[in-house]
């Protein structure tokens, strides 16, 4: 039997089983939005563990990851330094989130905040905000889905039916079983994702080189200024400190605020389950560790690759590897791709129902389900047909798109710790942010220093939305204590 | 009445919840403060101008250049302090 054939019966075999656990896990939810969206808010600590790191941890990890460590070396470090610092406020924020969420019957980020914040017109521009930054994280995650597929198969499954089929069982899977069918297929995906990376980084450089150590010796010499931070920018200059630090601390702002892992608040069980998920979240952070030693793998044995993100591909297929590694190799990816695309495609339209019609118009509980799974399949298929039309320009929308995701961080937080905060002063802030950040994006030029754009939209935003909520009449105090202060469950 | 009722346990669960915030008034800060202490230390100690001091790729530390070798003992750092500090609290809390 040709390879090509092994290798996708292997594929095929792995998502049939992704399926069948994604099916079967909307049995006992409840049919009701609550179940849809938040899981009747009773994920326990096992799926909420798995759920926030193999959502974290998308095709990006897998193929960019070891991408940006052959391309750019140490500059890659930087994403080992924000996960466990950008996972942090949640410990204090997560279960506060999740108790006023109980309180008031909320399942997404933009509900939170206009239950303090009362205004349509703030729910309308995060719902579409978090639309924009999602659509083009979705079409990233297909497209990795679809590179890998038709890498291994050696271009007999092309990139648009790898990407079809994938996201056809994503598709089925999330509109059965909603939320309930991302946390469980998480735990599958979330497991073969580590193993297989750990498996493929401690592997590759003892095939290659004779183990870790002789890899490091060998880069030192020939690139040494490959393993010195901050490594190299995109250009193959040397990244600035002021860059590498300004990733950083964007990240440690943003990661927790995009919109499909703040909803999972809702699904906890209880506090001390979102606490403990946070406490267990550096173990799934270590996950880096094989996945750059990937890419350094390939730093002196593949010449010049003119898409760093084939690394692994590229690595897989040319060192000779046994079938069952590919087909296993391919199953991560798959994993790492569809484990960050079904929650990406849940939440994008849970988000567009909850909190772009309904405070438009009145739905009732089977009217809302029914919107939320036609705009599923809306946005698997406007990101489908990003994915199969050639276009550069979405990575560089979703490197914008956690500026403007982090301008959600400040109104987060005074919601819950600040009585002074008003509607006004807020959306004001929102508007500052939000238009710095874009001025920076589209005329790095004008920028002061060589700081992540979303940084100087923060760096207006605070001043804004402190000034204008002082400026204006200060909240009646149920709504703020409700906030401030909620009472336990 | 169904109204009267709900705004009993309203009072009831308000009033336990700042019994236990009081309960734990004394320890919770502390243990608090220091692991965001710690968590400063450690942002400062992976960006600008902490890591300059380990921006070198050697000593290799256990076959890792040192550059990646730190910002990876930071997290199992960052891990143990988060055990510690969920220990205390939950601790604290029962």
């Amino acid at each position: 039997m040709d390879r090509w054939v092994v290798i996708s019966v292997l594929i095929a075999a792995y998502l049939g089983l992704t399926l069948w656990v994604g099916l079967r896990a909307g049995r006992g939810t409840s049919s009701t939005v609550d179940g849809f969206v938040a899981g009747d808010r009773n994920f326990g600590f096992l799926v909420m563990y798995f759920v926030t790191g193999a959502t974290v941890f998308s095709a990006f990890a897998f193929l960019g990851g070891p991408g940006w460590a052959y391309s750019r070396g140490a500059a890659a470090f930087y994403i080992l330094c924000y996960g466990t610092l950008g996972m942090l406020p949640w410990y204090i924020i997560g279960p506060k989130v999740a108790r006023i969420g109980r309180q008031l019957g909320q399942v997404t980020q933009a509900q939170f905040l206009t239950g303090r914040f009362q205004s349509r017109g703030l729910s309308l521009v995060i719902a579409l905000v978090s639309i924009v930054a999602l659509i083009p994280y979705i079409t990233l995650q297909m497209r990795g889905a679809g590179i890998v597929i038709e890498a291994v198969t050696d271009g007999w499954i092309p990139l648009w039916l790898g990407a079809a089929v994938a996201y056809g069982v994503v598709l089925t899977y999330v509109l059965v079983s909603g939320v309930s069918a991302v946390g469980w297929t998480n735990m599958l995906q979330g497991i073969f994702m580590i193993a297989i990376a750990w498996s493929l980084g401690l592997y590759l450089p003892h095939a290659l080189y004779g183990g870790i150590g002789p890899m490091f010796e060998q880069i030192l010499t020939q690139r040494p200024e490959l393993l010195e931070l901050p490594g190299l920018a995109a250009d193959g200059e040397r990244w600035t400190w002021a860059g590498y630090s300004s990733a950083i601390l964007i990240s440690v702002v943003g990661l927790t605020m995009w919109p499909h892992l703040f909803m999972k608040a809702f699904t906890a069980r209880d506090e001390r389950t979102i606490r403990r998920t946070v406490v267990w979240f550096p173990t799934f952070q270590l996950f880096l560790v094989p996945v750059f030693l990937i890419g350094f793998a390939g730093v002196l044995f593949v010449e010049s690759l003119p898409q760093p993100d084939f690394i692994l591909p590229y690595l897989i297929l040319n060192v000779e590897l046994p079938v069952i590694v590919v087909g296993l190799f391919c199953a991560g990816a798959l994993s790492a791709s569809m484990s960050t695309g079904d929650a990406l495609m849940h939440a994008t339209a849970s988000v567009a129902v909850e909190d772009g019609v309904r405070p438009f118009a009145d739905l009732d509980e089977a009217q809302q389900r029914l919107l939320i799974r036609i705009l599923v399949v809306v946005a698997g298929l406007l990101a489908y047909f990003f994915a199969v039309s050639e276009n550069i320009s979405l990575v560089v929308l979703l490197l914008t798109s956690y500026g403007i995701i982090a301008q959600l961080a400040p109104p987060v937080v005074v919601a819950l710790f600040w009585r002074r905060a008003t509607t006004p002063g807020v959306i004001a802030g929102m508007l500052a942010g939000g238009a710095t950040t874009l001025l920076f994006f589209f005329w790095p030029a004008l920028k002061p220093f060589d700081l992540h754009e979303g940084l100087f939209g923060l760096i207006a935003h605070v001043p804004v939305l402190i000034l204008v909520s002082l400026l204006t009449p200060a909240q009646d105090s149920a709504r703020v204590e409700a906030y401030v202060n909620p009472p336990a469950v | 009445m169904p109204g009267v009722g709900a705004g009993i346990n309203e009072w009831e669960s308000a009033f336990e919840y700042s019994a236990s915030v009081a309960g734990v008034a004394v320890i919770r800060p502390l243990i608090r403060r220091l692991a965001i202490g710690f968590f400063l230390l450690n942002l400062l100690a992976v960006t600008w101008p902490g890591a300059t001091l380990f921006r070198s790729a050697e000593p290799l530390v256990l076959g890792l250049p040192l550059s990646m070798a730190w910002p990876i003992a930071w997290i199992l750092m960052g891990w143990i302090v988060l055990m510690l500090l969920d220990y205390f609290e939950n601790r604290e809390q029962r």
